[in-house]
C-alpha cells in the first residue's frame, strides 16, 4: 500500500491514478482547501468588492492578528486574494478570474456528477 | 487526561472498531475530524502525516497496526520550535467492541516533554471530540483556527 493523501475537500480522490498534488498551493485542490474553512470563506466574502486592510479583517472575523494573518497566507498563496502594500498597511482583494476558475472547475465537477447520478436513477435509459 | 508521563484519554464511539479503525488509517476518512491534509501509509513504518495548521505538520510513522484493534504510531512536529520532533514521542491506541455495536478508544500518548504535554491533552481532547461527532454522522465543531503557539499561551494563562 502506497501513501495516501487527502484533503478536507475530499474532490481528488475521485481520480486516485492521478498525481498526488506537486505544487499544492497553486493547484485547484489547494485553493478548494482553503475554500474549506468557514473563517477563509468569510474573509473572501469580505473582500469581493472592496479592498481590506488585515487588520479590519481581523477584526471583522473575530480573529487574532496571527491567526488572521495565517489565513490570510493561505488564501494568498492558493491565488485566491491579492495584497497591495499600502505603506505599513497591507491590503487584500479578492482575485476574481482566479475565483472564475474554480467556479468554471466546481460546475465541471458537479456536471459531471450530476449527469453521472441521473445515469444511475434511470436505469431505463437507452442511450447506455 | 494527564497522568503521570502520559496524556490518556477514553471514550466511546458510536461505530464499531472495523469502522473507528479506518478513522485513522484512511486519509479521506482522517481529515473529516483530524487536519487540514493527510498522507498516510498504514503499514510498519508507512508514513503517519497531516497538516494541523497551514503549514504546521505533525508526522509521524506507524509502528504497528492490528486491524481492527490497535495501532501504534510515532508522533511528532515539524515544526522545531514545537520542541516535539517528529519520532520523538508515541501515541497507542487500542478499539474494544462495546455490548452495543460501539467503540471503546483508548488513547494513550506518552514520550513527551511535561511542557507539551497540555497542549496535546487539549489538542486530543478537542480532535477527540471532533471523531465521535463525526462518526456519529454529525457535523464537528469548527476546526480549531488558533495555531499551537496561540494555544499554548492560552492555556497556560487560563
Amino acid at each position: 500500500m502506497h501513501t495516501q493523501i487527502a484533503y478536507r475537500l475530499n474532490l481528488q480522490l475521485d481520480s486516485p491514478g492521478g498525481p498526488p498534488m506537486p505544487s499544492r498551493h497553486r493547484s485547484p485542490d489547494a485553493a478548494l482547501t482553503a475554500l474549506g474553512h468557514p473563517r477563509r470563506r468569510q474573509m473572501l466574502s469580505l473582500v469581493l468588492d472592496r479592498e481590506r486592510s488585515s487588520s479590519e479583517l481581523a477584526s471583522r472575523c473575530k480573529l487574532s492578528r496571527p491567526a488572521a494573518s495565517q489565513h490570510l497566507k493561505v488564501l494568498r498563496e492558493t491565488g485566491l486574494v491579492t495584497l497591495r502594500r499600502d505603506g505599513n498597511r497591507r491590503l487584500y482583494r479578492a482575485h476574481t478570474t482566479r475565483l472564475a476558475e474554480i467556479k468554471e472547475m466546481l460546475d465541471a465537477f458537479w456536471g459531471e456528477r450530476l449527469a453521472r447520478l441521473a445515469e444511475e436513477l434511470d436505469p431505463d435509459d437507452d442511450d447506455r | 487526561m494527564i497522568e503521570k508521563d502520559a496524556v490518556i484519554h477514553e471514550l466511546v464511539l458510536p461505530v464499531a472498531p472495523e469502522e473507528a479503525f479506518e478513522m485513522f488509517v484512511d486519509p479521506a476518512r482522517l481529515v473529516r475530524w483530524l487536519g487540514l491534509s493527510a498522507e498516510l501509509d498504514p503499514k510498519p513504518g508507512g508514513l503517519f502525516r497531516f497538516e494541523v495548521m497551514p503549514g504546521q505538520y505533525c508526522e509521524g510513522r506507524y509502528l504497528s497496526i492490528e486491524r481492527p484493534n490497535r495501532i501504534t504510531l510515532t508522533w511528532g512536529w515539524t515544526d522545531p520550535n514545537m520542541g516535539v520532533p517528529p519520532g520523538s514521542s508515541r501515541v497507542d491506541i487500542t478499539l474494544t467492541p462495546t455490548n452495543d455495536n460501539g467503540t471503546r478508544l483508548r488513547l494513550t500518548h506518552t514520550g513527551l516533554t511535561a511542557g507539551a504535554r497540555a497542549l496535546h491533552d487539549d489538542g486530543w481532547t478537542r480532535f477527540l471530540d471532533r471523531l465521535t461527532t463525526t462518526a456519529g454522522d454529525r457535523e464537528p465543531a469548527p476546526y480549531p483556527t488558533e495555531t499551537p503557539e496561540e494555544r499554548r499561551r492560552w492555556l497556560s494563562t487560563s
